[in-house]
């Protein structure tokens, strides 16, 4: 027991000490600071829970009510837990831990115990006012409560396993084939759309939805999993409770299996000395370029953070494409002049939105940012080798348009023939839109030179909250309302012949015109900051 | 093959990494480098694969300045670091692949030496695993090969024996004596006199950024041992 209080502590110690910036900031302030941000979280989750059960309480909808707030905390705590477990299938304390003399269950217990935690708090933040505002707003009874607070203590078992399970999936598809990490990156941003498609729409949803508590029901029964968990809430139905405990104990059972097995290293041991080398040659450039290409996508945290512009630009595209002006609400109200003018726009019209469209994806698209800081300690491998500078920089610039510029140029055909638009104005939308993930290409490769750290510990630093990250995304957005504003006046003036043509193309052209010189800095001051890096 | 002539480093703080260091390596010798901890060496050798700049002195590989014409200089150049931090997320066939393109490695020439290089050092049934897999000394097996891959005139290791296992070791030091029978030249640093007293044809010491001795290794040691010899020279120059 006293081994497991130290692990405890230890992890608390260490959580602290992860807002303590280098040991500047004191234990006092990274302690205040992990308080707000717990409680940042608690109120953002508690109010969309809250507000979402208040609404279906008014609607006689309270069952209801628990089952939404039952799936938007197993949405949450599987979207923690599968995120860490893609980052981290192992912890790097492990094997220390396991060569003192701890006993094993101990290094289990508190590795998760962490995770459950924040899984039942997850739970609660949701649960718990959806409870209270059913049984006092709804009138319903007080037990509901101590079974909801009873049952959001075991709720978490189940992402918590799911999130082992997608650890020891991932864990395995990395030793057996190369497509691991992508695997990894496709469950991530998976779960992630989940939580960014459903927990942020709750609350409209609920307002929305017009339906019978019977016909609400049947809503309930067509996630059987989830239905018997809130009966099991509701109405304390014996059966219910029987399944919700099997459902929620037997996970958790195999969660400490699970953890316990891939602690103590037992791997699927996999054979690769039978599967044939791949010897393949290609010129300087092309190793550069593709030695860039496989770092990006070997890395899920790197496609993670600058993969969403392209998710998010495909899926509206594609809902476009498919149901039109119809599909997307928030385009019907788009007026000019109080008029709703949409349905009759001409095609230079559509140019103009399209830009200012894709484009606003493609400042959140970029590679670059952090693309010079990831190499950290390896940077030692490009600057001894026969590559020059700008080869390198190139190939990391040209890998962020890669990215983005085939789905932009895709998208950019799928939604100019869906709304008439000519040959030539698909063309000038597709270079309009790639010269822009150009720019914002060479912006980003230009703040990640300056703002380079090769001295990080874990990946994430550099990728997630990197300065040059943050300050390109600030450029890029004031770059992309500068576009945009051009492509307004462009739409404005759609009735004034070849007037729009001409804004469009002098966008064009001061696009380039900024890309010429970001890359004329990139050749003369970047190469000469990359050449003086060291890690 | 490689000259250092009046090599001046100065770190920013005013530390003197190394300071007007001169000596030549000729094609066909293997060159050891030794010298306490903090003492250059690791400085001098970053300073000839390009790594770091330098204030004062030349640097020349195969009489290419390694200032004034880097890539011509790195091209005939393979380095081994000390702790060979490499790309984690790759397989070690994939980065192997890599470095032969850059150095323009024909296909089936880098197909022969892998097979003979990863059959020699026992790593050929883990080329295809993940490089995050790899222990330390698989890592320092994996940028070894991919060094020698080339055939380059010149290698510079540093400490390229730490983290191998015996077998490992013997194979490398006669990897490095038939590459310099071929005409090619080695530049390494070690900690380990015994090794260098076998291996080296020529020695240098280097004590505070400065030499202190140099020349073949007879000339260095005479008739007594590197080790005795060590130790009284830097012991002399204290």
């Amino acid at each position: 027991m006293r081994t497991l209080l130290i692990l405890l502590r230890t992890n608390f110690l260490e959580l602290v000490g992860s807002f303590r910036k280098k040991g500047k900031t004191s234990v006092v302030v990274a302690a205040v600071s992990l308080i707000l941000v717990g409680l940042f979280l608690i109120g953002m989750f508690g109010i969309i829970g809250a507000s979402t059960a208040f609404i279906l309480v008014e609607k006689e909808l309270g069952e209801f009510a628990i089952y939404v707030s039952i799936g938007m905390g197993f949405i949450i705590a599987l979207m923690f837990g599968v995120t860490n477990s893609t980052r981290d299938a192992k912890g790097a304390d492990t094997d220390m831990l396991l060569a003192m003399p701890i006993p094993k269950s101990h290094i289990v217990i508190s590795k998760l115990l962490g995770m459950y935690l924040l899984d039942v708090l997850c739970s609660l933040v949701l649960l718990l006012p959806s409870l209270l505002i059913v049984v006092l707003a709804g009138g319903e009874s007080s037990m509901i409560l101590v079974r909801g607070i009873l049952f959001a203590l075991l709720i978490p078992a189940i992402p918590l396993f799911i999130s082992l399970i997608v650890s020891a999936l991932i864990t395995f598809l990395k030793r057996v084939t190369k497509f691991g990490s992508i695997f990894s990156t496709l469950v991530s941003l998976a779960v992630m759309l989940l939580y960014m498609f459903i927990v942020p729409n709750v609350t409209s949803y609920a307002e929305s939805l017009e339906v019978s508590p019977s016909e609400a029901l049947d809503i309930m029964k067509k996630i059987p999993p989830l239905y018997w968990i809130t009966e099991a809430i509701y109405s304390g139905d014996l059966i219910s409770v029987l399944l919700t405990l099997a459902m929620t104990l037997i996970p958790l059972a195999l969660a400490v299996y699970i953890h316990a097995r891939s602690l103590t290293g037992i791997q699927m041991h996999v054979d690769n000395s039978k599967k044939a080398r791949v010897y393949r040659s290609s010129s300087v450039r092309k190793a550069a370029f593709k030695m860039e290409f496989s770092r990006y996508f070997s890395s899920a945290n790197y496609v993670m953070n600058t993969i969403f512009g392209v998710a998010f630009l495909v899926i509206l595209s594609g809902i476009f494409v498919v149901k039109g002006i119809d599909g997307l609400s928030f385009l019907r109200e788009f007026t000019i002049n109080g008029e709703h003018v949409l349905e009759t726009l001409p095609s230079t019209a559509w140019v103009c939105i399209f830009t200012i469209f894709i484009n606003a994806f493609g400042s959140i698209t970029t590679t670059t940012p952090p693309s010079v800081s990831i190499e950290g300690k390896r940077i030692w491998i490009s600057k001894t080798l026969p590559i020059a500078t700008r080869d390198i920089l190139n190939a990391k610039i040209l890998v962020s348009v890669m990215i983005f510029a085939p789905f932009a140029i895709l998208c950019s055909i799928g939604l100019g023939i869906r709304c008439g638009c000519s040959i030539l104005d698909i063309l000038l939308l597709i270079v309009l839109t790639c010269v822009y993930q150009l720019l914002a290409s060479l912006v980003g490769m230009i703040f990640g030179l300056v703002f380079a750290k090769l001295d990080w510990k874990n990946e994430a630093q550099v990728i997630k909250s990197g300065f040059g990250v943050t300050i390109t995304m600030v450029v890029n957005m004031v770059l992309g309302f500068i576009t945009a504003a051009l492509a307004v006046i462009a739409l404005v003036l759609k009735d004034h012949g070849m007037i729009p043509y001409g804004i469009l193309l002098g966008e064009l052209v001061l696009i380039a015109g900024l890309c010429v010189g970001a890359y004329a800095i990139i050749t003369h001051y970047g190469v000469r900051k990359y050449e003086s890096l060291n890690g | 093959m490689l000259k250092i002539e009046n090599l001046t480093k100065t770190y920013p703080g005013g530390k003197i990494g190394v300071a007007d260091l001169s000596l030549e390596v000729k094609a066909g010798e293997i060159y050891g480098f030794i010298g306490h901890n903090g003492a250059g060496k690791t400085t001098t050798i970053k300073a000839v694969v390009g790594l770091h700049d330098f204030e004062k002195g030349n640097i020349t590989i195969d009489g290419i300045s390694v200032t004034a014409d880097p890539l011509r200089a790195k091209s005939i150049t393979a380095y081994i670091p000390d702790n060979p931090e490499l790309y984690d997320n790759l397989s070690g066939m994939q980065f192997i692949n890599f470095v032969a393109d850059v150095f323009k490695v024909p296909k089936n020439v880098r197909k022969e030496r892998v097979e003979k290089y990863a059959q020699d050092l026992e790593i050929a049934s883990v080329l295809n695993n993940q490089v995050s897999s790899y222990s330390h000394g698989m890592k320092q097996k994996l940028a070894i090969i991919a060094a020698f891959l080339h055939e380059p005139k010149l290698l510079v290791m540093d400490e390229p024996f730490v983290g191998l296992d015996p077998k490992a070791a013997f194979t490398v030091k006669n990897m490095m004596r038939e590459f310099c029978d071929k005409g090619s030249a080695i530049f390494f640093s070690t900690h380990v006199l015994e090794v260098a007293e076998k291996l080296c044809d020529k020695i240098a010491i280097i004590k505070d950024g400065r030499l202190i001795a140099s020349g073949t290794m007879e000339e260095v040691k005479g008739n007594a041992s590197l080790e005795e010899v060590f130790l009284e020279i830097t012991e002399e120059a204290k």
